[in-house]
């Protein structure tokens, strides 16, 4: 089965010619592929710093004596609330 | 001979037309209003001149493309210099969680380069991505269709394109809103654009509008 399907409906009826993908779209897929990737690490990574920042915080405030439910509801970002 | 509207230039009878003229000027008048009555609006319905697929399929419907299983969908002669600025609206789902992405196309081939663009999520908090090789506009989840629209601003002009666009993100249990700004700062004058998920293939459809000059 042919990559890419190209329909003109320019022409009655269409035109549909099908054809293989060229070295370039390959290559942009591959070059999509790794950025796919190396984005979802940064993206998993990112999430990974931030909830250990924010255990860090509560962690923190409790050792000031804050309770859980001062701390949802002074610092909401930190618990998501 | 028959007479003109002034400012449609209409076409209706004179009293001396003859009666056998009629059904020739009937034909002449349901031809002009047909042309007139898409431009009316603030949106005109833009047919593309071609599509393109990776995958699945995909159809042409009035001014409806729709694809089914595809891993991308490319829309070509949809832009042309005659409007400045168009709307692309989206509705589709994805075999898997994955970012849907856009790149503008011109002659059947897409710009894979200088675009500048800061993509966000709202909800308690956000997140942010840039992508210079393509506009992240939309996720998209399994079973879940979701709907989002984009600006596209002068891509027939010889100067940066800008697009705007807003998404829903109908994840399983929660929405998202995300937002996606960018310009292709090329010189380019794009005719068209494809559309395409990350990973897996969407289902759905798209329609272009131009905005009245």
């Amino acid at each position: 089965m042919a990559d890419v399907t190209e329909t003109d409906y320019t022409t009655n009826p269409p035109t549909v010619t099908e054809r293989d993908f060229t070295p370039e779209e390959l290559a942009q897929i591959e070059a999509d592929r790794v950025a796919d990737e190396q984005a979802a690490q940064a993206a998993a990574d990112k999430a990974a710093t931030d909830a250990a920042a924010r255990a860090a915080a509560i962690a923190h405030a409790k050792s000031l004596g804050f309770t859980d439910e001062m701390i949802a509801v002074m610092y909401p970002n930190l618990t998501g609330a | 001979m028959p007479g003109t509207t002034p400012v449609y230039g209409f076409p209706y009878p004179e009293p001396t037309d003859l009666v056998a003229d009629y059904p020739a000027m009937g034909q002449d008048l349901a031809e002009d209003i047909e042309a007139v009555l898409p431009g009316l609006g603030g949106l005109v319905p833009v047919t593309p001149t071609s599509i393109a697929n990776s995958g699945g399929s995909a159809s042409l419907s009035g001014i409806a493309v729709s694809f089914t299983g595809v891993s991308s969908v490319s829309v070509n002669g949809c832009f042309t210099s005659t409007y400045a600025n168009y709307l692309i609206v989206f509705r589709s789902v994805a075999s898997t969680d994955v970012n849907a992405y856009l790149r503008l196309r011109a002659a059947g081939t897409d710009t894979t380069s200088s675009y500048q663009s800061r993509y966000c999520q709202f909800y308690t908090s956000y997140a942010t991505n840039t992508d210079t090789v393509r506009f992240s506009f939309n996720t998209l989840h399994a079973t879940r269709y979701a709907n989002s629209f984009a600006f596209v601003g002068a891509p027939q002009v010889a100067d940066q394109t800008t697009f705007i666009s807003n998404a829903l993100d109908n994840g399983s249990g929660y929405v998202l809103g995300e937002a996606c700004y960018g310009v292709q700062s090329g010189t380019t004058q794009f005719d068209g654009f494809t559309y395409y998920p990350g990973s897996g293939n969407i289902t759905g459809n798209l329609r272009v509008y131009a905005y009245k000059n």
